[in-house]
């Protein structure tokens, strides 16, 4: 599946090299948020790359773990050594497509996007509902879901394990680019 | 007797205390300021690019994690979510360094110019389409 998701990312890029209707977000946002009694945390990814084929509508997000700042140093550190493991995890990625994607043709418009998430080496189906800006010169995509951190493999020590909720909400806000190097 | 038992529980509270407040004063640390950290490595954006592209593997080995300082050429000013990004070009081609500046640079991001050279120093964070880093200071112009 790795090698798929690659194919599929040099498959995108290949094109874009060539065609004009991708977009591309070099500084798109993603956050992820934790609620839970003890405290709330929250990090601020702010390089996440993604890639729209307006052709077909599919959807390539590619992000650096590293990339997410925490608040306190600590909590960082903590989350990229112990619990997603970056050294041997350093990217998440997700691969999908906007359902629908040609027949909307309103600015704004509610789509669903469905797709594969990867992080810390494990994959797992996400359909989300996001908004959809839509004009000539930009797609913004933005929205929010919930993922299970023991979905994705995470072990989270005892000792914090109230601290940390067990369903983490990610938000996202991707302003596409054409593409036109 | 007695007198030994309270210096002992003196002591150890004085102690105990001093351990809380410095766990307590770890946990809360904030994220450090670079301005005064010193560069793991010195190099110029060019260079930075050339080795991911070579090897990423290699390159994520010498470079992930660590304060970065590079020298480059300002190919765009932007901002995302109020944080200023500076990318940093490579001569004329993609890839570029893409540098995330922290909030308290803001300011004097703004008043630099596209093309001018300037010195960065960060952490950086990998390589997807560009090399990133993350908690950008600006070295100079100071």
């Amino acid at each position: 599946m790795m090698k798929g998701l690659y194919i599929f990312f040099t498959f995108l890029l290949v094109q874009c090299t060539a065609a004009q209707d991708k977009y591309f977000a070099k500084d798109g946002y993603i956050s992820f948020f934790s609620h839970s009694l003890v405290e709330d945390i929250k990090a601020d990814n702010n390089q996440v790359l993604s890639i729209i084929d307006s052709d077909t509508g599919e959807i390539a997000i590619q992000l650096l773990m590293r990339s997410f700042i925490f608040k306190k140093a600590l909590m960082q550190e903590h989350f990229n050594e112990n619990y997603v493991e970056s050294h041997k995890y350093p990217k998440a990625t997700f691969s999908g497509i906007i359902v629908n994607f040609k027949e909307v043709k309103e600015q704004e418009s509610e789509v669903e996007i469905t797709g594969l998430l990867k992080v810390h080496g494990k994959e797992k189906n996400i359909t989300t509902q996001a908004k959809m800006h839509r004009s000539k010169d930009e797609i913004t995509l933005s929205g929010d879901f919930m993922v299970g951190v023991a979905d994705f493999d995470i072990k989270i020590p005892a000792v914090v394990v109230n601290n940390i909720a067990k369903n983490i909400k990610i938000s996202f806000e991707l302003n596409h680019k054409p593409y036109n190097k | 007797m007695k007198s030994k038992f309270y210096k002992i529980f003196g002591l150890s509270c004085v102690f105990l205390v001093a351990l809380l407040s410095f766990a307590l004063w770890m946990y809360n640390k904030p994220q450090v300021n670079l301005q005064k950290e010193r560069p793991d490595v010195i190099l110029s954006a060019t260079e930075l690019i050339t080795e991911f592209e070579k090897n990423e593997a290699e390159a994520s080995v010498l470079y992930l994690d660590k304060i970065v300082q590079i020298t480059g050429e300002i190919n765009e000013i932007s901002a995302s979510k109020g944080n200023s990004v500076i990318t940093l070009k490579n001569g004329s081609n993609e890839p570029a360094v893409i540098c995330q500046m922290i909030p308290e640079e803001n300011k004097r991001s703004l008043s630099l110019r596209e093309g001018q050279q300037i010195v960065v120093r960060g952490i950086c964070s990998g390589f997807l389409l560009d090399v990133m880093l993350v908690n950008c200071v600006i070295v100079n112009p100071q």
